[in-house]
């Protein structure tokens, strides 16, 4: 029992740390206003009234998912790249904990609150733009987002600890995502000329979510931005914990 | 964090997001879509404008061109315009009788969907456009914005400076 409330309580001071030294007020204040700025709510000056997919669409893409690829990039940078730069990490695993449920801890909460401030601001452009709330629609959207994001948070943590640098991790995570654009627009003309297929992985993953639709590329998708980014996380933690040697 | 941080930490965020609001209503509001409708109503008839029936708590201009007759506007919110479309007789939300021309201004209530229906009473086709201009801030992005800008300070005020003060000297010795 006293083991039990021992691990609980080291969790939460594992979440407290993530909270107090990551998402700072002005850090999480300045991407909440930023999100909000940068959404579709400020390019469509009148209401729409379109099907659930159009309005889906109208959430993704564009400087807000730019903006949520460089958020993602830049706090799993802090989160593991400055904790490993400091030797924070060292004192983090020195809790009760197992070191995978650390490195667990540390990903979901950060994670999750990415998700959250994504969550809140889909909301706040579905009820700017079409004057209701659809929370199944919001809840797709950020499932597509996740599972988008999922890649270059991983890439990110593998880079943070592989290379100990913040700096090395966000460079290289942003350059994959921009090498997977220009990759991705390539094929698509590749394919055809006349009518390029979309490949942005956020449209396919909405398609798939929204109306059920799988195509040649879904696959490919779902490989590259679920199992890949699931694989690249576990590396970074066999990484962290045989070669840094943290314990 | 102390209970008193908490308190600015949530001040702080509230009032960035207040910001940004602030920041969306002003970007929001410096545009003015105009949309123009062009219609030849025959003598007795009702017909629906289809304008984009969604529109934004604005203000809307709209400026009634004819080259002859009279007609009636009637702008419906979307109960009272099914109920209209249904049985005929419904509550409109303005009703402007016998034009001739002119313009004037609407200020929408809430967010939401809403129809224009055009009526002539008169013997001959009447021939003519409506403009709508919208124009102004939104007025609940505007609320919203101020409640959470007023909202965030005093929570940020409170934390930083009068928390401390409501605690009693005597329980520090107790810490």
């Amino acid at each position: 029992m006293v083991v039990k409330s021992a691990r609980y309580s080291s969790m939460l001071e594992t979440v407290r740390f993530e909270l107090e030294r990551v998402w700072t007020a002005p850090y999480l204040g300045l991407i909440l206003m930023l999100f909000i700025i940068g959404g579709p709510g400020s390019a469509t000056p009148m209401v729409t009234q379109e099907s659930v997919f159009e309005v889906a669409l109208s959430t993704i893409g564009g400087f807000k998912s730019l903006l949520l690829y460089l958020v993602t990039i830049l706090t799993f940078a802090n989160a593991f790249g400055r904790d490993i730069e400091q030797d924070v990490l060292m004192g983090e695993l020195t809790l009760p904990l197992r070191k995978e449920i650390i490195f667990a801890v540390k990903f979901i909460t950060n994670f999750s609150i990415i998700l959250l401030i994504d969550f809140a601001s889909t909301l706040l452009f579905m009820w700017i733009i079409t004057a209701s709330i659809l929370p199944i629609t919001v809840l797709s959207i950020v499932i597509v987002d996740a599972l988008s994001l999922l890649l270059f948070a991983s890439i990110t943590i593998l880079m943070s600890i592989v290379l100990k640098s913040r700096f090395g991790a966000v460079i290289i995570a942003i350059t994959i995502y921009f090498l997977e654009n220009i990759m991705l627009m390539n094929v698509s003309i590749m394919i055809s000329n006349v009518n390029p297929p979309n490949l942005d992985p956020m449209y396919i993953l909405l398609k798939l979510i929204l109306c059920g639709e799988v195509t040649v590329y879904t696959w490919s998708i779902i490989l590259l931005h679920f199992f890949l980014p699931l694989a690249l996380l576990s590396f970074a933690f066999f990484f962290m914990k045989e070669v840094l040697q943290l314990d | 964090m102390t209970s008193y941080s908490k308190l600015s930490y949530i001040g702080t965020v509230i009032v960035m997001i207040g910001l940004g609001v602030s920041i969306l209503t002003v970007m929001r509001g410096l545009s003015t879509p105009i949309f123009t409708y062009r219609f030849g109503l025959p003598s007795n008839y009702t017909s629906f404008l289809h304008f984009p029936p969604m529109w934004p708590p604005r203000n809307v201009r709209i400026a009634v061109y004819l080259i002859s007759g009279e007609i009636d506007l009637l702008i419906f919110d979307r109960s009272n315009y099914d109920l209209f479309m249904s049985s005929g007789d419904a509550t409109p939300l303005r009703e402007f009788k016998g034009l001739g021309g002119g313009t004037f201004n609407f200020e929408i209530p809430v967010r939401g969907e809403y129809y224009i229906v055009v009526r002539n009473r008169g013997e001959s086709t009447v021939d003519g456009e409506v403009v709508l201009t919208f124009w102004g801030f939104e007025s609940d992005l505007t609320h919203l914005s101020i409640i959470l800008l007023i909202l965030g300070t005093v929570l940020w005020i409170w934390g930083r400076f009068f928390g401390r003060r409501l605690k009693p000297r005597w329980l520090i010795l107790f810490q």
